[in-house]
């Protein structure tokens, strides 16, 4: 899985800048999509809830870590292993903006989650970033 | 293809890698059982569409060098473990489901996030072009 941190990396570019960052993301997406490379993708909205602690009553506003470190969207990526899921990371085009990818390998010990992942109505939804 | 419309997506983030610490064997398969309940009863409702663990281990790429470093990004207190993609009416749906989370008690924290529509550069981009990226549909 992908995460990208760092939902604001595009503030402070121009317009024409901006323009560039998005049709060179839109083309690093498409290009994994092409080859199969994604299972599924989302952006998530800047703002959020935290909950925490043991009466479960706190809820705080978030997102959980500083704007610069935020999670701004995800990808589960079909990668073989560790080395080619940070090939792709590295090749994401708004890291020279100072966005940041975290790679985390899904864990499959637990079948039971492994299995629902790619349900056909789910996948529906899920891919739903990716039908453009 | 069912068209909800009244339903929205979040995604539960949980944060803390480490509530197990402390804790015996017999007390984490409890946990870790009554997490699996928690998930399949979520999904059987209808209100999960799915979700995953994730390894403690990873990478994190950053800079204009691409650099690679060992992660996960934040310290354990504050990693990622795992997450559910919830569809619910609202975000208080979201926030009570949160609530259920077996980890909470052992120090666990879930951070609950709309999921958008239209990734929000593109979405910024959008005001000075016309967007022909990734709609979504229903």
């Amino acid at each position: 899985m992908l995460l990208f941190r760092g939902p604001h990396w595009d503030r402070g570019l121009a317009p024409e800048e901006r323009q560039q960052a998005k049709d060179e993301l839109t083309a690093w997406f498409d290009g994994l999509r092409e080859r199969g490379k994604i299972k599924a993708a989302r952006p998530l909205g800047v703002h959020g809830r935290i909950i925490s602690g043991i009466n479960k009553q706190l809820v705080l506003d978030g997102p959980f870590a500083a704007v610069k470190e935020a999670v701004g969207g995800l990808l589960v990526l079909l990668a073989a292993d560790l080395k080619e899921a940070v090939e792709v990371a590295r090749s994401m085009p708004a890291l020279r903006y100072g966005i940041a990818v975290e790679v985390r390998p899904i864990l499959a010990e637990f079948p039971i989650f492994e299995s629902h992942i790619v349900g056909r109505a789910e996948n529906d939804r899920w891919e739903a970033m990716a039908a453009a | 293809m069912t068209t909800s419309t009244t339903k929205s997506d979040y995604l539960l983030l949980f944060r803390g890698n480490a509530w197990d610490k402390g804790l015996s064997p017999a007390q984490i398969q409890k946990v870790v059982s009554d997490w699996m309940a928690w998930f399949e009863r979520l999904k059987a409702e209808g209100k999960c569409l799915g979700g995953h663990p994730l390894e403690d281990e990873g990478k994190v790429v950053s800079g204009k060098q691409r650099t690679v470093a060992d992660g996960p990004f934040a310290e354990s207190k504050e990693a990622i473990g795992g997450y559910f993609y919830l569809t619910v009416a609202d975000e208080n749906e979201a926030i009570e489901i949160a609530k259920q989370c077996p980890g909470l008690e052992y120090g666990a924290a879930v951070e609950v996030r709309p999921v958008a529509d239209v990734c929000s550069i593109r979405q910024r981009a959008a005001e000075y072009s016309a967007p022909r990226f990734a709609e979504v549909k229903a």
